[in-house]
């Protein structure tokens, strides 16, 4: 740490210390800056925007024992800030005072102060600074402004999970890749950093917000910044200071249209993130709601697909999910007058027996419940909202049994009919294509990361799988319409996979191995007391883990329909998780999807203690490791070297607002 | 839980825990006088003399998962089977699964068809869940919990239809009013609850819940969190 820094943080706790006899303080500055937390003036600049793109200005303010905040300027560069300020009492003599839907035409680095006065005339001061980006074009001639963007976001996709559907799908023989991925074909290549606001750690929601706004955040959150308001606020998931989505912004400016798909609950962490402002990424029914309440109106949102039904149901119908509250899990949103008012929005409210699949077909939108109805849309369809599933999508692997009319696992018997996501994209495509002034997709392969949690190492293999056929199609398209820009990348790291090599025997004889018990003759026993931690590990490690050279180069059989036709080969390929919670390990395909790793393959006796912590964790996590990105199309050039994954979004906005090759 | 200072408390917890097990490892449908909170509870039917429940099973009609609904689903809602319409207010029994996953309704656990695990810290309620969940509701016992186990089991109860919002924000559409809870295989009585102190195998919401009450959450009652209650004292 820089030696200046750590006296600026002494003498801001020194400050901090005195004030609580003395003098108001501002406890928090919004957006956040290295400026207002450490006292340090110098880049990075934690917060960063485009020329007009919009965003809240919020500040905290600790009032005096027994004293009120009566209000408040915001001063940019020492000049006050026009517009209302809100001053809202939040409890503990604390204030939050807030300026909605600020922005400015202005590029470069500002201070942003703010002033709070407290009754009686004292005043609490507190400097912080943003930047407003200066995009100008690197070259004189030749460039060309990206028209359509397409953002595919495999969930928890690092390194190893592209490696492991690159072997599984294509094949390596005598060293050489046989055949590559359609997203090794793209000819850019850089790796992103993925840290959050608040964690070197981040969940999906600022690991994806941050291609939608250019700005980190909080985990759980998506388009907004951190604040503290408690559960006394009815509307304190939604009062948070919001980030201009890129959907809304080029939808304002350009007349862009937005489109979301996944293979998650639409309402999950990364479709979100692209369409919706909220602290918590689980209300589920007011994050649905907003998809048609602002982001139809506002980001002109023309294609929603995914799963989540359960929240477009009334809360009176079967598997319904939508919820009577604004602050339980899975809560309604009702956003306070002053973010309605400056963001130009609907207020919202609590009403769970909302038929808002309904309501979306009013607005114009087709709905389509299963793939034959989405494989028969008309030609002319402009909007498109595709339910599939009432949580998650079942994943790639159960889907292509059910197809190949083997057995129905997950919840394949009461959806039986889900589209694959390379079905999905190819509507997506075809409906936003017909807005004349392009678009914003986002395509998220979420199980990837799902069952990369679950550790069920062939159903996260064949999602990426499925995920890259999905991005076949978008480089087709980027092929047919050359203003297209197709990024790939991920929003973390899940499970930290990597592949350790293969199975040293037959599949026959893995499963003989798996199905006895080990020296003790009882599944599920780990002999602690005598120093082995299982019994099942002469059998299902040393006789089978082959390394280096004993791995080989395992072969799988591709179908037609572009899947394995069995992930169960002789000598297969081999996965290691270092993210990872407890599991028994055989090494062969559960017949189960989502099953506790510690509650699977207990026959084989063969024990792999997770490093994961927290009582019964079973599930792998997310680790902090660099993610890889690819970039194919107009302004694909600007993707290269080590970046913040905040930048992914002022490089595709770089290609979008003043071109690039 | 985990700093120094708290471990000779969680260890004389678990002591206290364990003595109070022996005592509080009777048949589920004994602890009857305890205060019951949860709205859906009910006290359960008088003991029987006998642990296994074969003999209770002509009493019960049987329900599968797989019959609780139509199948497959239509392009909206999920519908009940005829069956399932004609079973409610009745007393059934469903063989079935705990879902792996912690829940902040100490009276409730998850319940599948088929082994199944949730996240709830991590998914929140974005789920893949057998669409046939069921709810089971346990004369709540303030500081005990349904502790997960992997094996099948089979609950004896009244079914109960309709929407229902549940402490965690979940709905519920069946619900399993619980009178007895039996190992599938031998329909011996299973004591599915143990103080939340010793509950190692339950999938706990942990670092997230305590960040995600930070952020303005109402912090759940029921979290590991919590001190131990006031009965095992």
């Amino acid at each position: 740490m820089k030696p200046s820094l750590l006296l600026a943080i002494s003498l801001a706790a020194a400050s901090v210390a005195g004030s609580a006899f003395s003098a108001p303080t501002v406890t928090r500055l919004n957006p956040p800056s290295a400026l207002f937390t450490s006292a340090d003036p110098s880049p990075p600049y934690i917060s960063r925007f485009l020329p007009d793109q919009r965003f809240d200005l919020q500040a905290t303010i600790q009032a005096d024992a027994g004293q009120a905040i009566t209000g408040a300027v915001f001063k940019v560069n020492n000049v006050v800030v026009p517009g209302t300020v809100t001053v809202s009492s939040i409890g503990g003599d604390k204030y939050s005072v807030a300026l909605r839907a600020y922005s400015t035409p202005s590029t470069g680095v500002k201070t942003l102060t703010v002033e709070a006065t407290q009754a009686g005339g004292t005043l609490a001061t507190a400097q912080g600074n943003f930047e407003i980006v200066s995009l100008t074009r690197t070259r004189l001639s030749g460039v060309r402004k990206a028209k359509n963007i397409i953002y595919l976001i495999g969930d928890g996709m690092g390194i190893a999970h592209r490696t492991a559907a690159r072997i599984v799908s294509k094949g390596v023989s005598q060293g050489k890749a046989i055949e590559p991925l359609a997203m090794d074909r793209m000819p850019y290549t850089a790796l992103l950093m993925t840290s959050s606001l608040n964690s070197i750690v981040t969940d999906s929601a600022p690991g994806a917000a941050c291609y939608s706004t250019g700005n980190k955040s909080n985990n759980n959150q998506e388009g907004v910044f951190p604040d503290d308001t408690t559960a006394t606020l009815s509307d304190n998931k939604w009062d948070n200071p919001r980030v201009e989505h890129m959907g809304t912004y080029l939808a304002r400016k350009q007349g862009k249209a937005l489109g979301i798909v996944t293979t998650a609950d639409v309402e999950d962490a990364t479709p979100a993130s692209f369409g919706v402002h909220a602290q918590d990424r689980g209300a589920g029914t007011g994050i649905c709601d907003m998809f048609l309440d602002e982001a139809a109106v506002k980001s002109n949102l023309r294609v929603l697909m995914g799963g989540g039904r359960k929240w477009f149901l009334p809360s009176t119908t079967g598997g319904s999910g939508r919820v009577n509250s604004t602050t339980a899990a899975g809560a309604d949103y009702v956003l306070p007058a002053d973010i309605a008012t400056g963001w130009g929005v609907a207020a919202g409210t609590v009403d769970p027996n909302r038929d808002l699949i309904a309501d979306f077909q009013t607005a114009g939108f087709t709905y389509t419940p299963d793939a034959t109805s989405l494989g028969a849309i008309p030609a002319n369809t402009t909007k498109l909202l595709g339910l599939y599933n009432t949580g998650n999508m079942d994943v790639a692997m159960d889907k292509i049994a059910e197809r190949r009319g083997g057995a129905s696992v997950g919840t394949v018997a009461t959806f039986p009919d889900q589209p694959m996501l390379d079905e999905m994209t190819d509507k997506a495509l075809q409906v936003l294509n017909k807005n004349a002034k392009g678009f914003v997709l986002m395509i998220e392969g979420s199980s990837i990361d799902k069952q990369a949690h679950n550790m069920d190492t062939e159903r996260w293999i064949l999602e990426a799988i499925e995920f890259d056929r999905a991005i076949a199609k978008c480089l087709a398209f980027a092929q047919a319409n050359p203003d297209t820009l197709v990024i790939v990348t991920a929003d973390h790291e899940c499970a930290g996979i990597n592949i350790i090599g293969s199975s040293l025997v037959t599949n026959a004889e893995l499963i003989t191995r798996s199905t006895a018990n080990g020296n003790d003759a009882t599944a599920g026993v780990i002999n602690g007391a005598t120093g082995v931690s299982t019994d099942g590990q002469t059998k299902l490690r040393t006789g089978v883990v082959g390394t280096y050279d004993a791995a080989s180069f395992p072969q799988y059989q591709i179908q037609a329909d572009g899947y394995p036709l069995s992930m169960d080969v002789n000598y297969k390929m081999l996965i290691g998780y270092a993210g990872s919670g407890d599991r028994y390990e055989d090494w062969l395909t559960n017949a189960q999807p989502n099953v506790s790793g510690a509650a699977r393959d207990v026959a084989g006796d063969f024990f792999i203690p997770g490093q994961a912590t927290g009582a019964g964790a079973s599930t792998a996590v997310h680790t902090a490791s660099d993610i890889p990105l690819s970039a194919a199309g107009r302004g694909a050039s600007l993707f290269h070297g080590v970046m913040e994954n905040t930048d992914v979004f002022f490089h595709v906005m770089q290609a979008v607002l003043v071109g690039a090759q | 839980m985990t700093s120094k200072n708290s471990l000779p408390i969680l260890l004389s917890l678990c002591a206290i825990g364990s003595v109070a097990m022996m005592v509080l490892s009777r048949p589920a449908d004994s602890v009857t006088s305890l205060e019951s909170t949860a709205p859906q509870a009910v006290t359960a039917s008088s003991p029987a003399p006998t642990s296994s429940l074969r003999n209770l099973a002509d009493d019960y009609a049987l329900l599968a998962f797989e019959e609780l609904y139509q199948l497959p689903a239509g392009p909206r809602g999920l519908e009940f089977t005829l069956k399932t319409q004609s079973l409610k207010g009745r007393k059934v029994r469903m063989g079935g699964f705990m879902v792996r996953h912690f829940h902040e309704d100490a009276g409730v656990f998850l319940f599948t068809g088929v082994p199944a695990a949730h996240n709830q810290a991590e998914y929140i309620l974005a789920d893949s869940l057998p669409t046939s969940l069921v709810h089971v509701m346990l004369p709540q016992i303030p500081g005990r919990a349904p502790s997960w186990r992997p094996q099948r089991i089979t609950v004896f109860g009244t079914l109960e239809l309709g929407s229902h919002q549940e402490l965690d924000g979940r709905l519920s559409h069946v619900r399993l009013i619980a009178e007895h809870v039996a190992d599938s295989q031998t329909l011996e009585r299973t004591e599915v609850r143990r103080p939340l102190a010793l509950q190692r195998d339950r999938m706990a919401s942990g670092v997230r819940t305590l960040f995600r009450s930070s952020q303005g959450d109402n912090p759940p009652t029921n979290n590991l969190t919590n001190t131990a209650p006031s009965s095992l004292r």
